[in-house]
């Protein structure tokens, strides 16, 4: 699905700098765990954010759990990691090994996530500032668990007009466990027409 | 003079498949330049031709790497293929060895593919 702005070809390059992030994530992610970490193909929709919002509420109607980074550069906006909460489970089992973990996040579950995450949407942001040739910063992960409408606050975000929401879905997997992430990113238009500019330019270097 | 090679590109992203192909006309504008965007189109397009190089891509929507590359291996013995892919784990390298590719790790460059034409010895 792509947006009058956001065309095909911008998906497949953004889509393929984003795979890139998540292989770079991949060897750090499976040595944490010490297991190969199988990736799926992804796949990225652009929408605006009231269409986000319908859409998340559909597929995720119940509660999930969101690592929120802001990043800031050439073009800014949120990013989000989501997990749904067994998921969410199955990576700390992962992570900090089989134990009475019960059903909701403690403090040291939450670190493990918000570490996790932090190194799959750094790997993402570094490599899209690696091609594009751009610097991006990002801030310290935040962890927020509740409903979708608790995820996307836009009071909280400060996202700014017209803001689209870019939603790559991609799960990763150990050999014995399934973990579902999806990773989405909340911009403003006048950020979106900045990345179009820098994806333009980069695609143009191929044409 | 030396005779001018074939190549097929196999990527299920359209940006990736642009890449190599500029890189590689780049340097060989004579070389005659295949492309494939899923696995099975990969695979009609090795049964039907012979190629010299074949870049082949790793995550793809119908398959994977190393569901096609035995069948590759088997239809193209003499053709030298380069495993282009963003998983870069150390076992998803051994593995694509062990198959007798050669790896990259991506995102692509002018280099790795300047590697990847030589590295055929062809």
């Amino acid at each position: 699905m792509t947006s009058d702005i956001f065309t095909e070809d911008y998906c497949d390059t953004l889509c393929e700098l984003f795979n890139i992030g998540m292989g770079r994530a991949a060897v750090s992610f499976s040595e944490m765990m010490g297991d190969e970490v199988l990736l799926t193909v992804p796949s990225l929709k652009a929408v605006d954010f009231n269409t986000a919002l319908e859409l998340f509420q559909c597929i995720s109607p119940g509660h999930v759990n969101a690592v929120e980074q802001c990043f800031d550069g050439q073009f800014s906006g949120n990013a989000f990691l989501f997990f749904n909460d067994e998921s969410s489970l199955e990576l700390v089992r992962s992570i900090l090994g089989e134990g009475n973990w019960g059903s909701e996040l403690g403090e040291l579950e939450q670190e493990a996530l918000k570490e996790v995450s932090n190194i799959i949407l750094n790997a993402c942001f570094g490599c899209i500032a690696d091609v594009l040739e751009c610097e991006l910063t990002s801030s310290v992960p935040e962890l927020i668990s509740g409903d979708i409408g608790d995820v996307f606050d836009v009071e909280r975000m400060h996202i700014g007009e017209e803001p689209m929401v870019l939603t790559l879905s991609m799960s990763f997997s150990l050999t014995s466990k399934e973990v579902k992430g999806q990773v989405s990113l909340i911009m403003a238009s006048e950020s979106i027409k900045r990345l179009i500019t820098e994806l333009e330019r980069f695609s143009t270097l191929y044409v | 003079m030396a005779k001018p090679k074939s190549v097929l590109v196999v990527d299920d992203s359209r940006l990736t498949r642009m890449m190599i192909v500029k890189m590689i006309k780049t340097h060989h504008s004579d070389w005659s330049i295949s492309e494939a965007a899923t696995a099975k189109e990969a695979l009609e397009r090795v049964d039907s031709a012979s190629f010299d190089y074949i870049s082949l891509d790793h995550n793809m929507p119908d398959g994977t790497g190393y569901d096609i590359l035995p069948k590759i291996n088997e239809l193209q013995p003499h053709a030298h293929i380069g495993i282009f892919t963003a998983n870069i784990q150390a076992v998803v390298k051994q593995r694509f060895e062990d198959l007798g590719a050669t790896f990259y790790g991506k995102p692509i460059n002018e280099e790795m593919i300047l590697k990847f034409t030589a590295d055929g010895g062809l």
